[in-house]
């Protein structure tokens, strides 16, 4: 951690050097560590030091981005000039548009110290639920702590920490695997006990897994089976960029009610519910996007540059320099409902339980998010409102926008975990019509 | 490089560890991308640090940083880490045996892409993406170009002092066409990038960009009023493009022997190919033969060292049909009880090594791509990989492609949009009846293929041609 002032005297210097009429520079410094066990043992104990530094530099309608990871002068001096032969080089395109000066609400994170030691005990106790059981423990422990400063040639300055914990644990037995995974601000926000019983429940209720055909179904999905739903939503759907193409549902929907009444979705970067990011990576201050209320599709979420063309102002949602995506949602809440998710099964005559998805990809048709992905660690059918039986893992084909139109419940549960660039706090839903189209052996 | 390499390593060694390694790595990309004629982004990227990886008491610890003047607390770090590792683990690491070895290697090519003026480089872009523009239908049109230099020194307690350079050039076009929610995109050479190879400059004017921008940017609108492909059970064949994702994610991916083992089953998942299935399982049909080759001469997945010091090798994976090997680091293969045959690598410096696919290439068959067609009663070829998913023990697999056409009394005819073909992976592969010839091979560029915590991506490579396979599930949107 270098701290404020060093952070905004080397900003400040590097940003002199620059020769350039507009310019940005954002320093991101980050320590990453991460124990990972499999087999009852820990196999991959890590710990990272990373600096990047990226600048964007624009002369009239030229523009150019660079990172680099080393400091010293020589280096800097030789960026400064592969930067100056591309804008020398380049024909007129668009110009590089930067935000204005802001003020910041004034937020103190606390930073936590990546304890090896802690996440070994935290471990070592999963470990032995596992083998209580005779099963195979799989999983792994993340702490990150992030430093990021943004600097440009119009006065902007930001400057934030942010640090998180993330834990998963998959117990596998001879026939089954059941998991569970949480982040949180730190280590002590997360519930390992409360996890890893979770997952070894899914573990030994999963035990003998039965065929079962394809079709459609009304399905249970458990939170983590909702991110990935609100991942390719929000990948495909939801950024201004994607909307500006016309390669998003928005550019065909907007403020048309097309999915259940339900459904609420917003990004919030200020909400304590979740983990707290106070500006994007333009220093733009994060604000509050209704992206679904009541199932009309609002939103989406921008950058500066998405947000100049169509004469609005950024919502604080710039993605890293080096990402062409455009601006992404990165604080995601669906608002949760009023019965829990144990109500929702018993509600249910017929359908299946997911405990979440695998490999999700909705390349082939993004307007409509069709996506294609597995069941995994842990599914079930239910029938009159109690798990009959564990089902083998299922392939699904469906699309997202059909499925947030089909949701007939929200559990009051509410998970956070990681999501694209930030995190997601997301409930249970029940959606009728979920399109299973084949199995697999497992 | 060297010797600030060796000192890390020795002020490892007097802390005690039992075995160390030292990786310092620097890096250097530059990435073109023009979209709707803008030059959407130009950028350069470059890293520099190192990553150390400590062996005590049968535990390992990792740690890196971008700081190689201050490497005292980040050595002492990684040895605190293993320490930690050794009193919790109740089972100790072992490595299988390496010769040390103190070389110099560099990857070839003929003209440096970095010399090349950006004038030189953005005509290619522009004109390509012009050219794509002249229809009114296409919407988005991007022409892109990427240049990856890394230089990296390996060092370990054994003796080795390893350097190895690499340059890899790639470039590719997208064509896409939107009405309504129909959106249609047609690549060239692949998608997502287009293709890649260890070379230089001289690999993107073989490309032929401008040459190929009119005919995708045509099939890209073409599409747009093409109905979606029938659901049916037939013949497919499929392209070059597509049987390299196939084999990436149904061959390469399922024969990590750390997959195998349980390490990725947090993460992406293990592996239907367990201990007991290694020369015994038919894997595909009798005409299936492929390799793991990391001494390709152009492949992204080429070296002469992984990241642990160990040769690089070209091995069987599947031999007439039967799977053979696993791909395999120190300790992985000490547990089967063999030596490594050398995949370990790492994402820069910052990651540690891990088990990842080299060039894994089918090998090709006797016949030309037009005998096979030819020889096709009915069926339907799709090429250009568009979506892509398969189950955690890389079973189940559901692929789709930008454009599939109709084969008819052995003749390309009609084409569907939004093809997709499903099915298990060995079913698949046993249902392989026909591959092409040397005429229609080539080694494909990957250079996205993502595993590991925290993520690393890896580049690798997929020789293919063409090849058939009977009795297949399709469908389209």
């Amino acid at each position: 951690m270098w701290g404020k002032e060093k952070t905004y005297s080397f900003l400040e210097n590097l940003l002199k050097k620059l020769p350039f009429e507009r310019k940005e520079i954002v320093l991101l410094i980050s320590s990453i560590e991460l124990t990972r066990f499999a087999n009852n043992i820990i196999h991959q104990n890590v710990a990272e030091e990373n600096l990047s530094i990226y600048i964007r530099v624009g002369e009239g309608k030229k523009k150019v981005m660079a990172s680099i990871s080393k400091i010293d002068e020589e280096s800097i001096n030789n960026l400064i000039c592969s930067l100056n032969l591309i804008i020398k080089n380049q024909p007129e395109g668009e110009e590089l548009i930067l935000p204005e000066k802001k003020i910041y609400p004034d937020i103190k994170n606390e930073i936590f110290i990546p304890s090896p030691e802690k996440r070994g005990r935290i471990v070592k106790d999963i470990i032995r639920k596992g083998e209580s059981k005779n099963l195979n423990t799989y999983g792994s422990i993340k702490e990150e702590i992030d430093e990021l400063s943004i600097i440009n040639s119009y006065g902007l300055f930001a400057y934030g920490t942010f640090s998180y914990a993330h834990g998963k644990t998959i117990y596998i037995s001879d026939s089954s695997s059941g998991y569970q995974e949480y982040a949180g601000k730190d280590l002590d926000s997360i519930d390992f006990e409360y996890l890893s019983e979770i997952a070894l429940k899914k573990c030994l209720e999963g035990r003998n897994p039965e065929d079962l055909e394809p079709g459609k179904y009304t399905v249970i999905l458990e939170p983590l089976a909702v991110a990935e739903i609100m991942e390719q939503v929000s990948y495909f759907g939801f950024s201004a960029k994607a909307v500006q193409e016309k390669r998003s549902f928005l550019s065909l929907y907007q403020e048309q009610r097309i999915f259940s009444p339900l459904v609420n979705i917003y990004d919030d970067g200020l909400d304590p519910k979740g983990i707290i990011i106070p500006f994007d990576f333009e220093g733009v201050p994060k604000k509050h996007v209704d992206l679904v209320k009541e199932g009309v599709v609002l939103g989406p979420v921008y950058d500066t540059e998405t947000a100049i063309k169509e004469g609005k102002e950024s919502t604080g949602h710039a993605t890293l320099p080096t990402d062409s995506n455009g601006p992404l949602p990165t604080n995601l809440f669906f608002l949760p409902g009023d019965k829990k998710l144990e109500d929702l099964i018993s509600s249910l005559e017929k359908g299946i339980l997911v405990t979440r998805f695998h490999y999700v990809n909705s390349f082939l048709d993004p307007i409509n998010i069709l996506a294609t992905g597995m069941t995994r660690d842990g599914t079930f059918l239910i029938e009159n409102g109690k798990i009959k039986k564990p089902v083998k893992n299922l392939r699904f084909t469906q699309s997202f926008v059909e499925a947030l139109k089909n949701i007939e419940a929200v559990s009051s549960e509410n998970v956070i975990v990681p999501f694209l660039y930030g995190f997601c706090s997301v409930p249970g839903l029940k959606i009728k019509e979920f399109n299973f189209t084949g199995v697999t052996e497992f | 490089m060297r010797e600030i390499g060796k000192e890390i390593l020795n002020y490892a060694n007097r802390l005690g560890v039992d075995y160390a390694d030292v990786r310092i790595v620097r890096r250097k990309i530059e990435k073109l991308i023009v979209k709707n004629g803008i030059l959407e982004r130009a950028g350069l990227n470059e890293t520099y640090g190192f990553g150390i990886r400590i062996l005590y008491k049968g535990a390992w610890g990792f740690a890196s940083s971008f700081d190689l003047e201050n490497f005292k607390p980040v050595v002492d770090k990684a040895f605190s880490i293993a320490k930690v590792t050794s009193s919790i683990n109740n089972k100790k690491i072992e490595l299988s045996p390496i010769n040390p070895v103190k070389t110099q290697w560099k990857s070839s090519f003929k003209i440096d892409p970095f010399s090349i003026s950006f004038e030189k480089k953005l005509n290619i872009l522009f004109e390509s993406n012009r050219i794509m523009r002249e229809f009114p239908e296409i919407s988005i049109a991007i022409s892109e170009m990427e240049f990856f230099k890394e230089d990296k020194i390996f060092i370990n307690s054994e003796g080795s002092e390893i350097e190895q350079s690499i340059l890899e050039s790639g470039a590719g076009i997208s064509a896409f066409a939107i009405q309504g929610d129909n959106l249609q995109k047609r690549s060239y050479p692949n998608s997502f990038g287009g293709d890649y190879r260890k070379a230089g400059w001289e690999f993107i004017e073989e490309l032929n960009l401008l040459e190929n921008a009119e005919k995708i940017a045509k099939e890209a609108v073409a599409l747009l009023k093409a109905e979606p492909l029938p659901e049916m059970i037939t013949t497919l064949i499929l392209d070059g493009t597509q049987l390299a994702l196939q084999i990436h994610e149904s061959c390469g991916h399922p024969a990590e022997l750390d997959r195998v083992l349980g390490t990725e089953a947090s993460f992406a998942g293990t592996s239907f190919l367990t201990l007991d299935k290694v020369r015994k399982f038919q894997y595909g049909s009798e005409i299936v033969n492929i390799v793991a080759d990391a001494t390709h001469p152009y492949g992204l997945g080429s070296f002469a060292y992984d990241d642990e010091g160990v040769p690089a090798q070209k091995i069987f994976l599947v031999k007439d049909g039967i799977f053979v090997n696993y791909l395999t680091s120190r300790e992985t293969a000490k547990i089967i009880g063999e030596n490594s045959n050398g995949t370990m690598r790492a994402d820069g410096w910052n990651r540690i090594p891990i088990i990842r696919m080299t060039n894994i290439n089918l090998l090709p068959g006797d016949k030309s791509i037009e005998e096979i067609i030819d020889s096709t009663d009915y069926g339907i070829y799709m090429s250009t990989v568009k979506n892509w998913s398969i189950d955690d023990k890389r079973l189940n697999f559901h692929f789709g492609c930008e454009i599939a056409y109709e084969i008819k009394n052995g003749k390309l005819g009609k084409i569907y949009r939004n093809p997709y073909y499903t099915g298990i992976t060995y079913e698949f592969w046993r249902n392989c009846d026909a591959i092409s010839d040397m005429k229609s091979w080539r080694v494909w560029g990957v250079p996205n293929c993502g595993k590991g915590e925290p993520l690393q991506i890896a580049r690798v490579g997929h020789g293919a041609s063409p090849a058939r396979f009977r009795n297949i599930k399709v469908g389209g949107k």
